[in-house]
């Protein structure tokens, strides 16, 4: 009994000093800001990749034998919709980017293409793949992808291919694989 | 003729002696090299032993020697393992560089291997050679320099071939622009890169002939004479080009079959000879009922063929169009005459690659590279017999000879 008395006197007293220093507006309007800041943090241009970065301890999204199911917030993962005709692995994972080569390689001006449809914007767009040479094959987020892929003799659409063709110093050694558009698909 | 044979024939004892003198002469020589027992060592490390280690000799190759390549994942070294099939024992290993080809000749006694190294690792001076292997000993018997120009994909099998005599080595070049690479073995040496259209694979016949596909879904005859001139005829287009056809088809260097599966489920075949390609009817691999429940083929090599059972052997699995490089947990018998059915193996693996042994109680081999193990079926009943597995890092392949 005393102890609740004891509580309830504190309350008070902190409920009078705090109404004797604010007012009614002054509270709610601050409340009101807090709310809407929460509200809108998640929503500011921050870079989310990194986080994704620490959290990959493996590669994920592989196909199985149900398909590509492409998604568009997951740039390390093998089913981002870009993603979907790469046989091999993600220079994201491997010290570049989605559409830059990891220090010390050479960049191919050749490639393969596929289009992919881009969940996020219903479109569909076409993807010209670039391997990123010079060093010896990356590991990380290996992935294998065949949506569109064709045979050997229809080469420019042919992941099995190392290409490397062009690159400096005629590197014909496979590191990793970027994923740049070239446009949308007609 | 079988190139090799003076070697069989005089006997490894020979090579083993030009061997010891040429050991000798480098001993004579200054060492400058640290592969030398080191002066300083304590005699422990150099005493006499109790038991007499020595270095082994594989038994000779039969029906079911099965070789696995290990190509990593494009990486810059592979690994090949020999493998007597009959109890899934390891005999031995190979190293070849990137994206090797495994080519085995005289019966499985030799194997040529093309392959590709760089003098950095992945950068620097590249070297294409081709090494050959007496397949008992696993010792190099030949080592032929060729042009830096092999085709670096994946590997595919018949991207590189040996002539149907064993005389000559064939391999493709891509870039920069498209040729074969014709070398004589006989005289271990390159010969010359011979242009050709926007044509793959190899496939070779009799009299020094080789056929190509071509984009259009047509084969080139192409002829060719010891100096490396050629003569080239195109065949009739023989399947849709919308039939997209796998990148590993079966081809038997013995009787020319060719066996080639699309990834819809058709199969198309020829038996291909000196007089040209003669095309069989097209084999329509599942019933309306099967296409119905998603049954479409699928693998990295995902076909074999008996010779003299007339048996074809295809990968398949219930499946998403374009998921037609992932592993299958199946295999459909399937007679090449009629294109029937002939019965479904089930083997409960994630299988990558097959082939099937060519003797009258044949065995089916199925390496699975997410096992990195090797499977071994009775291919009649589909019974697993054994298997072996730490074999490397991705195993995708495997290569068995035909007698």
């Amino acid at each position: 009994m005393n102890k609740q008395n004891k509580f309830d006197s504190t309350i008070e007293k902190i409920a009078r000093t705090t109404a004797n220093k604010t007012g009614r507006r002054g509270f709610i309007g601050k409340l009101g800001g807090f709310l809407v800041g929460a509200t809108l943090l998640p929503l500011l241009p921050v870079d989310r990749r990194g986080r994704l970065k620490d959290a990959h301890a493996a590669t994920t999204g592989t196909m199985d034998r149900s398909g590509f199911k492409p998604q568009d917030h997951d740039t390390q993962a093998c089913d981002y919709w870009r993603h979907c005709s790469i046989d091999g692995n993600l220079c994201d994972c491997c010290g570049g980017t989605l559409t830059s080569c990891p220090p010390g390689t050479s960049l191919s001006p050749s490639s393969w293409v596929a289009s992919c449809y881009n969940p996020g914007d219903d479109q569909t767009y076409l993807i010209a793949y670039r391997d990123c040479c010079g060093k010896q094959t990356c590991g990380r987020c290996s992935c294998l992808n065949t949506e569109g892929e064709l045979p050997v003799y229809r080469p420019e659409f042919s992941n099995d291919i190392v290409w490397c063709f062009g690159a400096d110093n005629d590197d014909m050694t496979y590191h990793c694989t970027i994923s740049p558009v070239v446009g949308k698909a007609s | 003729m079988r190139i090799f044979q003076h070697y069989f024939r005089n006997g490894r004892s020979a090579i083993a002696g030009k061997i010891a003198i040429a050991t000798l002469l480098a001993a004579s020589q200054p060492v400058l090299a640290g592969g030398a027992v080191p002066s300083q060592l304590g005699s422990e490390a150099t005493v006499q032993l109790m038991d007499e280690p020595t270095i082994l000799t594989a038994p000779p190759s039969d029906a079911k020697r099965v070789y696995v390549l290990d190509p990593g994942a494009f990486h810059m070294t592979s690994q090949i393992f020999t493998i007597d099939g009959n109890n899934s024992e390891l005999l031995g290993m190979t190293d070849a560089g990137k994206l090797p080809h495994v080519l085995l000749g005289d019966n499985g006694n030799f194997m040529a291997v093309p392959s590709t190294v760089y003098n950095r690792i992945a950068r620097g001076i590249r070297d294409d050679y081709i090494e050959v292997f007496d397949t008992r000993t696993l010792n190099v018997i030949a080592d032929i320099d060729i042009p830096e120009g092999r085709f670096l994909t994946a590997v595919m099998e018949h991207m590189a071939t040996l002539s149907t005599d064993d005389k000559h080595l064939l391999f493709q070049q891509f870039s920069p622009s498209p040729a074969i690479g014709l070398v004589d073995l006989e005289q271990q040496k390159f010969v010359k890169m011979m242009p050709i259209p926007d044509c793959y694979h190899l496939f070779p016949a009799p009299n020094q002939n080789v056929f190509m596909h071509c984009r259009d879904g047509s084969m080139l005859q192409i002829s060719y004479d010891n100096e490396g001139n050629t003569q080239q005829k195109p065949t009739k287009v023989f399947h849709p080009e919308d039939d997209y056809l796998f990148n590993n088809p079966a081809y038997s260097r013995k009787s020319g079959r060719l066996v080639w599966p699309s990834t819809n489920g058709k199969i198309f075949q020829a038996n291909l000879s000196e007089s040209g390609a003669e095309f069989l009817k097209t084999i329509e691999v599942f019933s309306d009922q099967q296409k119905a429940d998603k049954w479409r083929p699928g693998g990295w090599q995902p076909v074999a063929y008996h010779d003299d059972r007339n048996e074809i052997y295809l990968l398949a699995d219930q499946r998403a169009e374009w998921t037609h490089k992932l592993p299958s947990r199946y295999v459909f018998v399937i007679d090449a005459a009629s294109g029937k059915q002939l019965r479904r193996l089930e083997l409960g693996h994630e299988i990558t690659g097959i082939g099937v042994s060519q003797d009258d109680k044949p065995y089916l081999f199925a390496v699975s590279a997410d096992d990195a193990t090797l499977y071994t079926f009775d291919a009649v009943t589909g019974k697993e017999l054994s298997s072996i597995d730490e074999l490397g890092r991705a195993p995708s392949m495997v290569f068995l000879p035909r007698e």
